[in-house]
């Protein structure tokens, strides 16, 4: 199994609930302090669209953000940022971010974040196959005795 | 002129007190936020943008905190939204790498990746459905597909002109810093990134009307524009933090955008060609997208050397007036005490008229 990247972990992370994040602290029995450095705190990000949809960036608009630093015990620091306002969530998932750069946490949560990433594809998977169920044929009827 | 007042403390009191009695006159049960999310969540999807704060949640509560009034809804939105710091900026969203809800073409009949209607009204039959005044309960949807789709991608559909170079290709000037109408003062003629920012928060109701009237005739060409593509759907969000040195996903937002097709009859620098308007909201919100994408274009006229004879072609004309919360404020300013101000006028006009009563010229 090659080895996730950060960069893929922290997206799965992002889209992952509460719950389940809270699930994968729990099931590696992590149970040590670890200090919060910034946060949980909410914010704003300002989200930007192209011009035409290909040209130049522009403000879109702003969507609520939550930004959340902590350190573990054995000094590694995790960050998460998450649409949205659910500061526990955060919390948990910069936790997570900080546990996966331990290589000894992360051969304890390699399976599970592989697990989350399938919950999220099998969501996504499940959306576009019921909008596919409502594709068409649209006949285009000639005009006349043509 | 506005003459401040002082006093009415009790009153208001107890007006607050009467508009929080008129939502719950015979007590029936508090709207939970998340029934208002998934019941209402077109009118959740409206304030989001017009409050331009993407959270669902939020957006709910200033529907219930505002009994329904939306542009009121809209207006604690944006007031929450002053009080943010801001963290970041997002990369630019790929509307191409989307999560299909709904994508249809009015000008290409096969396109790769299908037409998919979605959820929509549009073939409804726009029959009152008496079954829903006394549904009891909602049964949740349960019916999970999640094989793995044949068909995940959706390329742009106004990419075949493109290839024929028939219709203007978008131009990258790549301005870092785009406008942005909550920083910077307005200016005019505006720029293109100026005006998609203020018609993406703009008030649905007045750019429908203004679209509505380009299309009936007081419009750039007076010409019949193409849906070269509606979509709605699911896209992921991404920022590159300073403190990580690499780009994250953040999670995800609903989004609709509309590609429109119009004409142009090319002049001494350019041949005829197909040009394009845009139009992006956050949500469902397909008609305000498709209305966006008319008064874009029609905003280009000038970039185009066309004449500038209708309201929807005149920047300050659509750009000050687009605001729902600007505008409200405005005009119901008119309701607070105006009585010095109208003392004024009263004095003013008995004196006119005893002058022309009295055979007297000033």
């Amino acid at each position: 199994m090659s080895k996730i990247q950060r960069k893929d972990w922290i997206s799965i992370l992002s889209k992952t609930e509460t719950i389940d994040l809270k699930n994968c602290i729990e099931n590696i029995n992590y149970t040590k302090d670890y200090k919060i450095i910034y946060g949980p705190n909410v914010g704003s990000i300002m989200i930007r669209g192209r011009l035409g949809g290909n040209g130049d960036p522009y403000n879109l608009g702003e969507a609520t953000l939550t930004k959340c630093v902590i350190k573990l015990e054995e000094g590694v620091i995790g960050y998460s940022y998450h649409l949205g306002r659910d500061k526990i969530r955060a919390e948990y998932a910069a936790v997570l971010d900080a546990l996966m750069q331990d290589n000894n946490y992360y051969s304890k949560l390699q399976s599970m974040i592989l697990d989350l990433k399938d919950k999220i594809n099998k969501k996504e998977n499940h959306i576009i196959n019921e909008s596919n169920s409502s594709k068409v044929d649209f006949f285009t009827l000639v005009r006349g005795d043509g | 002129m506005y003459v401040a007042v002082k006093g009415g403390e009790k009153a208001i009191k107890s007006s607050l007190k009467l508009l929080e009695n008129k939502r719950k006159e015979t007590g029936t049960k508090s709207i939970e936020i998340n029934q208002i999310k998934e019941q209402l969540s077109f009118a959740v999807d409206r304030v989001i943008n017009e409050g331009s704060l993407y959270d669902k949640d939020l957006s709910a509560l200033a529907i219930k905190q505002s009994q329904g009034d939306l542009v009121e809804a809209i207006f604690l939105l944006r007031a929450y939204r002053t009080t943010l710091e801001r963290y970041a900026y997002s990369t630019a969203i790929d509307t191409s790498k989307i999560i299909i809800k709904r994508r249809i073409s009015a000008s290409f009949k096969d396109i790769p990746g299908g037409q998919i209607l979605g959820p929509t009204f549009d073939y409804s039959h726009r029959l009152l459905d008496f079954s829903l005044m006394k549904e009891d309960e909602i049964n949740s949807y349960e019916n999970i597909n999640n094989q793995e789709p044949k068909n995940k991608e959706f390329p742009s559909v106004i990419d075949y002109l493109n290839n024929e170079n028939l219709l203007e290709q978008e131009i990258n000037n790549l301005k870092d810093n785009p406008f942005d109408v909550t920083r910077d003062p307005m200016k005019f003629p505006a720029s293109r990134d100026q005006w998609m920012q203020i018609l993406a928060r703009g008030d649905e109701g007045f750019l429908l009307g203004l679209s509505y009237s380009a299309i009936r005739g007081f419009g750039s060409k007076g010409t019949h524009p193409f849906v070269g593509e509606i979509k709605y759907g699911i896209v992921d969000i991404f920022i590159s933090p300073d403190e990580l040195g690499f780009e994250i996903c953040i999670g995800s937002i609903e989004i609709s955008e509309c590609q429109m097709i119009d004409q142009f009859e090319g002049n001494k620098n350019t041949p005829p060609q197909f040009t394009r308007g845009y139009g992006l909201t956050f949500g469902y919100n397909e008609r305000k997208s498709m209305a966006i994408s008319i008064v874009d274009r029609a905003l280009k006229s000038e970039g185009y050397g066309e004449e500038i004879k209708f309201p929807i072609q005149d920047h300050e004309f659509v750009l000050y007036h687009a605001d729902n919360v600007e505008a409200q404020g405005f005009v119901t300013h008119l309701k607070l005490p105006h009585y010095v101000d109208f003392q004024g006028e009263l004095n003013l006009i008995r004196k006119l008229r005893n002058e022309i009563l009295q055979g007297k010229k000033l």
